[in-house]
């Protein structure tokens, strides 16, 4: 490369004109939604952010859901009967699974149902063999299932620990001894007493937690070399692709926002205290 | 007929720290239509009496003696059975409101809710019934869409007797009712509870700490200490001629409203109820007793006869076998 | 009860599964669109990180070179025997008695893929475009001296140098492009590296029809290639950023070759089932490369690093073997000259390799007497201004052992007095920051390079400052040997000079060539059969010098057809998810009604 070109590549991104300039036009580019241009790919960031965005949306999503979903039930599980061989047994693992880091995990499983049972693919979102429909959407599902399981082992625990701590505390409450007073059966009283309330702090941390599933996400799609915003994230940090990096994090901070706007939303919605206040 | 009827009554909790012997050998009766006030000091051991008649202690608490409530066998029902028992024989409104209502919840709802749980009738009615029973307590049917912070704190006990009355049970327990409740509130909810009492003929287990709250609710009287009960009897009788040294300090440490006898007396009770770990010898009230005789630390009174239809616990009562160094 | 709350979290769920679902559906229409299968025997490639580009003028890591080497012709193709040119779209060129000009024959009857008849004008064409459109210089220097170029027909390509050159038989490692399609950015850098190139019109074995960027690219077989059609149809390159992932794919056979493996995996995959392992030997080298300074104001080289004998002692400081048997478990092989051992005809022992054996005590005295006795506190010693001699060297931790091998040299440099900072970054950090700006002492990386060693010579020439050059060496007695062996158009008298350059750099240290690892590499071996090693001697199955894919026929698994479908156990999970759904509920009904009763 010689000198020319480099000064002419640093006339293109602009890196020549003085600094306060530079962040007067860097701050009007992304209030207006300009990222600029990949160093990498040369694509306009947006291009590479839109490509990346639908598949961690599914990772994500999904694996949200399905730790959501199952860590809570272990925790009520676990709280109600506490002390039983559930409760212990799934205390234990959630704390092994809540300190195991992601990347581990990841190894784990791909030692275990790929190098060893030959189930799963290794990484990628698709075979590339062309299929379509029905076959299309299993295709995508087979390759979800590691990166998923893996974000879902990450996290279940937490949300485990988390309702269980929180419907033992509300077990103790006077209004759980008034409803099982009432006569009401167990399972009422856990489904209409107990959990609803439980669930409110629980609710929120789960929502908190979306930007540490985020955070996640970064290395479990390095792992699979799943092709999205952590993927992204993960090569962009390696290769310096500043307006990648800068485009991502921002998106990263405004999904957290608005994932803690949603969780005092919810709270709102889901505690009459709060809705009125 | 009695509506309850308590017999030897033991309860130790189980903790991680040893048993906790809070009720020791308690015999109670209640009979239709009837007010018993069972009176005592924090920790005593009233509480525990009132969930054990619903069994709603720990599991692993040790529960001796019988409980007959409404001529069920209460410490004998199998699962299924207790919770059948539970509201429609006898019902509790708990101590401190403020906390007993599930606070995502509509009022309405928590009404309603025991009546659907034991088949009593179906949504609708219940829904009316539950109305009905909120102009009973003195509150408009519109409150039923509330939540439980949208209350102050005579209106909620007003609702937790609202629903203590829902299905029609045959024995009330109100532990400490107006506890946390400020003067005004206090009486205006005692006064609910009279009514209603005498219009509904209701057979009530008052509980409270504070005497001079019971002796206008009460028919009859039970003075409990470290888990035993200390004295029983008409409950004009004993709040004005205590027979027990500690019925007398309980009585000196509540003026009665309005009663200018004890104005500029509030003479206490100086020390701590026991440990219920920790129980005195001999008569378990001695270290703190103004009336306390050499006797007392090594002979446990038993509820000695202390005048017609009175008993009590306590060396000096007629009832007591003669001791050495005890004047009557 | 409650009807407050369910309402809600439905409509939470139902949301975040409409959301799932819909990117799901989005997925699966984007990713659809091809058409089915059928039998196509494909041959799946795992590598270790994506494509740059497939365009040429932004060709830069090995995997841009395998796809251009598929999806175009050079002038002349490598035998892979010795790597010397052998007919490619040229069949012979010949020089004037001058070497001013060449003439070469051209192949007639080649056609690109799209159709158009491929002839002479497209290669004049590409190296008139690559003169005036190849701004960051990736090819240039295969033209030298800018000659011009004729066609007096469409079989002949005349090559006109100013000066004497050998240039055509190098030869030009520059893939020849479609005039058709590339005319229209001639002369605008800028607009022809925006092309995307994707598909592209080639001329090779294979054409790129896609690549989803990030995870990989396909080509397939070009049936009308002039040098005989592929017996495969198609080839997925498939990009695993774990090299984990990448091996266990090849184990459950999700893949059928992975290239680029770091010694542990390979080590790992030694001897199991159906697997075959290839050991490339030293095709690159690893340096420990010394800044000299000269890229401009920003430069922080320390000067001291000038002085050879500094450069002398820290090559005796560094214990290469120790690198090859830690770093690289014994799959390397000590380095010492710029020219790898797999190129016979070029390597060079140089005649005093034990003047810079592995000798801390020799160091130690080299660096007492040389003026830098006295030492600081730590141990570290002092340059000739009184500052202790600290040296900055960045590592890269994209490039296999790169890391590990700054870490051992900073402690075995410890001990002859000299400092070390490592600091670690990717190449293209490097490229975007501290090597322009000279902002380093030395950095630990490596060169693969062409078959002839005048591209690898040519990095030391001061021009090259801010070019090709690690740390802009610049010597001008090196410049003239360099400019003289470009005229030495005998082929015994060249190989000889460049025997003479190599020792000089081999004295003159601008850099310490470290090791020559082995390039490791495993593939399946019941699914292709026919693969071919470049060169024949030590050389890897792929990514070697071109034309490696013709060969490959398929074993009975691989005509069966790829077995990539759904697997069972996906369906089995589901099944096994419904089952214990359906226990659950029933459960929870008897037990409802256990308690009710
Ligand atoms: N769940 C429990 N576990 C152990 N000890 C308890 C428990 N509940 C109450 N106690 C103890 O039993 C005694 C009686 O308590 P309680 O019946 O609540 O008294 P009261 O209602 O008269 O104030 C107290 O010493 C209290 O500390
Ligand atoms: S027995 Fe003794 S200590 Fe107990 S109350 Fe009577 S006088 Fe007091
Ligand atoms: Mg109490």
């Amino acid at each position: 490369m010689t000198p020319q070109r480099i000064a002419q590549i640093e006339h293109d991104q602009g890196l020549d004109r003085p600094l306060p300039q530079q962040f007067v036009v860097y701050a009007e580019n992304t209030l207006t939604g300009r990222f600029g241009i990949s160093f990498v790919t040369n694509e306009s960031v947006t291009t590479v952010i839109a490509r990346a965005i639908w598949p961690t949306v599914l990772l994500v999503g999904s694996a949200t859901l399905i730790s959501t979903f199952f860590g809570l039930w272990a925790g009520i599980k676990g709280a109600w009967g506490r002390g039983s061989l559930f409760d212990t047994t799934s205390l234990f693992g959630s704390l092994v699974l809540y300190s195991a880091p992601e990347g581990w995990l990841g190894m784990i499983l791909l030692i275990i149902f790929v190098g060893t049972f030959h189930w799963f693919p290794a990484g990628q979102m698709s075979s590339n063999t062309g299929q379509t429909g029905i076959a299309n959407v299993l295709d995508i599902l087979s390759h979800l299932f590691l990166p998923c399981m893996t974000l879902v082992l990450g996290y279940i625990g937490e949300y485990t620990i988390i309702m269980r701590s929180s419907l033992l505390e509300v077990m103790g409450e006077d209004f759980v001894m008034t409803a099982r007073a009432k006569g009401v059966p167990d399972r009422l009283v856990r489904r209409s007493h107990a959990v609803p309330n439980a669930l409110l702090p629980t609710l929120t941390l789960v929502f908190y937690s979306f930007g540490f599933i985020l955070g996640g996400s970064v290395i479990v799609e390095a792992v699979f070399s799943w092709p999205g915003l952590g993927l992204l994230t993960y090569r962009a940090i390696q290769d310096l692709d500043y307006n990648v990096i800068q485009a991502v994090f921002l998106l990263f901070s405004l999904a957290v926002i608005a994932f803690n706007l949603a969780a005092d939303i919810t709270y709102g919605y889901l505690d009459p205290r709060v809705r009125e206040a | 007929m009695s509506v309850l009827s308590v017999r030897d009554l033991g309860i130790e909790y189980q903790t991680t720290g040893g048993g906790v012997p809070a009720v020791r050998g308690v015999d109670l009766e209640v009979d239709r239509g009837e007010v018993l006030g069972l009176a005592g000091e924090s920790g005593c051991g009233k509480s525990t009496i009132a969930g054990a008649i619903l069994r709603l202690l720990p599991v692993k608490t040790r529960i001796t003696g019988r409980i007959e409530l409404d001529g069920n066998d209460i410490l004998e029902l199998t699962p299924g059975k207790l919770r059948a028992v539970r509201w429609t024989a006898g019902s509790i409104v708990f101590q401190g409101a403020m906390h007993a209502m599930n606070p995502v919840q509509r009022i309405g709802e928590q009404i309603m809710e025991p009546i659907l749980v034991h088949g009593q009738s179906g949504e609708r009615e219940a829904r009316i019934r539950a109305g009905t029973l909120l102009e009973q307590v003195g509150l408009p049917t519109r409150r039923l869409d509330d939540y439980p912070h949208e209350l102050s704190g005579g209106q909620k006990q007003r609702i937790m007797i609202a629903m203590a009355l829902a299905c029609s049970p045959s024995l009330i327990v109100a532990d400490e009712p107006t506890t946390a409740l400020d003067v005004m509130v206090q009486a205006q909810v005692l006064q609910l509870l009279r009514t209603l009492q005498h219009d509904l003929g209701l057979a009530l287990l008052f509980i409270t700490h504070d005497l001079s709250v019971l002796v206008e609710v009460a028919d009859r009287l039970a003075i409990m200490y470290a888990g035993k009960i200390v004295e029983q009897g008409g409950a004009e009788a004993v709040f004005h001629s205590p027979a027990h040294p500690y019925t007398k300090a309980l009585a000196a440490a509540f003026p009665a409203i309005g009663d200018m006898r004890f104005r500029g007396r509030p003479s206490g009770l100086g020390g701590d109820p026991p440990d219920p770990q920790q129980i005195p010898s001999g008569c378990p009230f001695h270290p703190r007793c103004a009336e306390v005789t050499p006797a007392c630390s090594s002979v446990t009174p038993e509820l000695w006869t202390a005048g017609p239809a009175r008993l009590a616990a306590c060396v000096h009562v007629s009832g007591a076998p003669a001791l050495e160094g005890v004047s009557r | 009860m409650m009807r407050r709350w369910r309402p809600v979290a439905l409509a939470v769920t139902l949301v975040m599964v409409g959301g799932v679902a819909l990117s799901g559906s989005a997925l699966a229409q984007s990713s659809g669109t091809s058409s089915p299968t059928g039998n196509k025997i494909v041959l799946r490639v795992g590598v270790p990180g994506d494509m740059i580009s497939p365009n040429p003028l932004l060709a830069t890591n090995g995997d841009d070179y395998e796809t251009l080497f598929n999806a175009y012709d050079l002038l002349f193709n490598f035998n892979p025997d010795d790597l010397s040119p052998s007919p490619g779209l040229a069949t012979a060129c010949n020089p004037s008695a001058d070497y001013r000009t060449w003439t070469c024959d051209i192949r007639s009857g080649v056609t690109w893929s799209d159709g158009q008849p491929l002839t002479a004008e497209d290669i004049a064409f590409t190296y008139r475009f690559i003169e005036t459109t190849d701004e960051n210089e990736v090819f240039t220097s295969y033209l030298p001296y800018h000659p011009t170029f004729s066609v007096p027909n469409a079989t002949t390509l005349i090559w006109k140098s100013p000066k004497p050159t050998f240039a055509p038989t190098i030869p030009p490692w520059i893939p020849i492009l479609p005039e058709h399609i590339w005319k229209q950015y001639e002369g605008d850098g800028k607009a022809a590296r925006g092309f995307a190139n994707v598909p592209a019109v080639g001329s090779g074995p294979f054409v790129l029809t896609s690549w989803d960027k990030g995870q990989g690219w396909t080509m397939e077989a070009n049936k009308n290639y002039w040098g005989g059609a592929p017996a495969i149809d198609e080839i997925q390159y498939i990009v695993y950023d774990s090299q984990e992932a990448m091996v266990q794919a090849l184990k459950s056979g999700q893949v059928d070759f992975t290239d680029n493996l770091n010694p542990t995996l390979f080590n790992s995959l030694v001897g199991q089932p159906n697997i075959g392992t290839v050991k490339g030997t030293a095709s690159t080298f690893t340096n420990l490369a010394f800044n000299f300074g000269g890229q401009g104001p920003d430069a922080t080289n320390n000067p001291v690093l000038k002085d050879l004998n500094i450069r002398r002692a820290i090559a005796m400081g560094i214990d290469k073997q120790s690198i090859v048997d830690k770093v690289w478990q014994g799959d390397a092989q000590v380095g010492s000259v710029v020219t790898l051992p797999s190129r016979p005809q070029w390597f060079y022992t140089p005649t005093d390799v034990q003047s810079q054996a592995y000798d801390p005590a020799a160091a130690n005295t080299l660096l007492d007497q040389s003026g830098y006795a006295s030492k600081d506190p730590s141990g570290i010693r002092l340059d000739k201004n009184g500052q202790p001699i600290d040296l900055n060297i960045i590592t890269l931790p994209e490039e296999t052992g790169s890391v590990d091998t700054g870490k051992l040299i900073a402690a075995q440099l410890q001990q002859i007095g000299i400092g070390v900072k490592l600091q670690s970054m990717s190449d293209k950090q490097i490229e975007n920051n501290n090597w322009y700006t000279g902002d380093f002492d030395a950095y630990v990386w490596g060169w693969g390079g062409d078959p002839d060693p005048n591209f690898i010579l040519s990095i030391f020439i001061t021009s090259q400052c801010l070019g090709w050059s690690d740390g802009c060496y610049s010597n001008p007695t090196y410049d003239k040997m360099f400019a003289h062996q470009s005229t030495l158009l005998d082929h015994t008298a060249r190989v000889a000079y460049i025997q003479k350059m190599q020792q000089f750099i081999y004295d003159q240290i601008p850099e310490i060539v470290l090791n020559y690892p082995n390039y490791l590499q495993a593939y399946r071996s019941d699914r292709f059969t026919g693969w071919k090693p470049e060169p024949t001697n030590g050389g890897t199955y792929l990514f070697g010098w071109g034309n490696q894919y013709q060969g490959l026929q398929p074993l009975a698994a691989a005509e069966s057809g790829s077995s990539s479908g759904i697997p069972t156990v996906l369906w089995v999970v589901l099944g096994l998810v419904a089952i214990a759904v359906i226990a659950f509920v029933a459960l929870s009904r008897r037990r409802r009604a256990e308690e009710e009763a």
